[in-house]
């Protein structure tokens, strides 16, 4: 397998080395390019990724990698809230490869693939030869016949609640400028499994219907004899827990183009299931129970001031949507009164200002907040020891608790200057989605 | 077109500093503790 990948890599690397070479002018975008690529019979492969080297630094050590852990910031109770973390890394570096049919057919294929090395195996450590592993983005397949404006998408992708730039087109999302890997709190995004049916009616309307692998994050405590979760089997990972799920999570989508901003609003319906004993610890009581969670969410972008400047923004409001979020809080906990699965409230958004003051420089400013509310087991019954310093903890009486992460915010800002343009850079600006 | 002696695509660098603060939920007395955390990045990006 590895040296499949290995053959992989090279061969991408390759391949771009011989696109970069060519005699002819481009216009390079972030992660691919659109306009010339590899010619293999019918089929045009385009190449692309980037190279990327960042150095971070966090005044509380949450020993992470380019991604941060938005809702893992220690508390004073443990002794990395004291401790500074200081990091350099490679593995946001990105390789992509796009195979499209002939376009003049009135039937369009196309397959992409996009991957890189934010993933760590059981072996992988920082202490000599950083020998991490290759990480699956993006793995799909995409079926179009534009004269009826109909499009289909199969595999691995952007979910269909990530908000778009224009339309519903794959490779159109509008991720933040951002150099964390985790992107921003507030910032609704998955990638995962899915099939996807998009409706274009006219360049100002299109309605999609995805239907997505499912995932509850659950969290509180586990009832006597219930099972809603298990350790990865077969094909999976097996220090993961993987919920027992029995239908996919369902996002209808309308996006619209007025000719003045781009509008989105969108229905993300989940269905939660498990099985646990309806009087709690009567195990003769035991039934599946199935909760259905039902969130809306909506997104925008609109110019402000000509090209100078763009407001985004998204928002998701309903229950269990909490991994919908750059955050990562949990969708659900036990109903520790019947022991049947009960979504979380949650209220999630984020709004970007970015400003292009020149061709070759971008600003951006982002504030974001991930907030839900406790139910059953979450409720802890203080939160005395949070605040405890780590070394007078056994001051405290027996009973002092720090209850998990309900509500998370966060700005940012920063720029992103293009220092330098090569011969076949013809680009006109700063590439956009950077990552 | 200009002759290929240099590097043929583009490079973008750039710092970013981020705040995020934490709270913990409500507890049944009504408390709540917070915490956070101040993270500063810089990235340099070649496109090839």
């Amino acid at each position: 397998m590895i040296a499949r990948r290995a053959v992989w890599v090279i061969t991408l690397a390759c391949a771009s080395l011989h696109v970069a070479a060519a005699d002819e002018p481009t216009a390079p975008v972030a992660a691919f390019r659109t306009d010339w690529g590899i010619q293999l019979g019918p089929i045009t492969l385009t190449p692309g990724g980037f190279l990327e080297f960042t150095s971070l630094y966090r005044e509380r050590n949450e020993t992470a990698d380019i991604g941060s852990s938005f809702a893992g910031i220690p508390f004073p109770n443990n002794n990395n809230y004291y401790i500074k973390e200081f990091r350099e890394t490679a593995r946001n570096s990105r390789l992509s490869l796009l195979a499209q049919g002939p376009s003049d057919y009135k039937f369009k294929a196309e397959g992409y693939v996009e991957t890189d090395f934010v993933s760590a195996g059981t072996s992988s450590n920082g202490n000599e030869s950083n020998s991490y592993t290759q990480r699956l983005r993006q793995v799909y397949l995409g079926w179009m016949r534009p004269d009826l404006g109909w499009a289909v998408l199969a595999g691995q992708a952007w979910s269909l609640a990530t908000a778009y730039k224009n339309g519903l087109v794959p490779r159109q999302e509008d991720i933040p400028l951002v150099d964390d890997g985790q992107y921003y709190t507030g910032f609704n995004w998955v990638r995962q499994t899915q099939f996807r049916v998009v409706k274009t009616f006219s360049p100002a309307v299109a309605v999609g219907l995805s239907l997505e692998s499912a995932q509850n994050v659950l969290k509180g405590n586990v009832p006597t004899g219930a099972t809603s979760s298990n350790p990865g089997g077969a094909g999976l990972n097996s220090t993961a827990s993987y919920s027992t799920d029995i239908a996919p999570d369902t996002i209808l989508k309308l996006a619209l183009d007025p000719g003045y901003g781009h509008y989105e609003l969108y229905s993300l319906t989940r269905v939660l299931h498990g099985r646990a004993p309806n009087v709690p610890g009567v195990l003769s009581t035991e039934t599946n129970h199935t909760t259905v969670a039902q969130s809306f969410g909506a997104s925008l972008i609109v110019p402000l001031w000509g090209k100078w400047l763009e407001l985004h923004a998204n928002t998701l409001i309903g229950h269990g949507n909490g991994r919908y979020g750059s955050a990562q809080l949990s969708d659900s906990t036990y109903n520790s009164r019947n022991g049947s699965i009960a979504a979380l409230r949650e209220q999630q958004g984020l709004v970007g200002l970015i400003a292009h003051p020149s061709a070759t420089f971008d600003v951006y400013a982002y504030g974001g907040l991930e907030q839900q509310t406790a139910a059953y087991g979450l409720i802890p019954a203080d939160n005395s020891a949070c605040g405890t310093n780590f070394a007078n903890l056994g001051s405290l009486p027996s009973t002092a608790q720090c209850g998990g992460v309900g509500r998370v915010r966060q700005i940012a800002g920063g720029f992103t200057w293009k220092a330098y343009r090569g011969p076949l850079d013809t680009s006109p600006s700063v590439p956009r989605s950077s990552t | 077109m200009e002759s290929i002696s240099r590097p043929l695509g583009y490079i973008t660098l750039g710092p970013e500093i981020e705040y995020v603060k934490d709270t913990t939920y409500i507890a049944s007395n009504g408390t709540s503790a917070d915490t956070n955390n101040t993270m500063v990045y810089f990235t340099i990006r070649y496109y090839p």
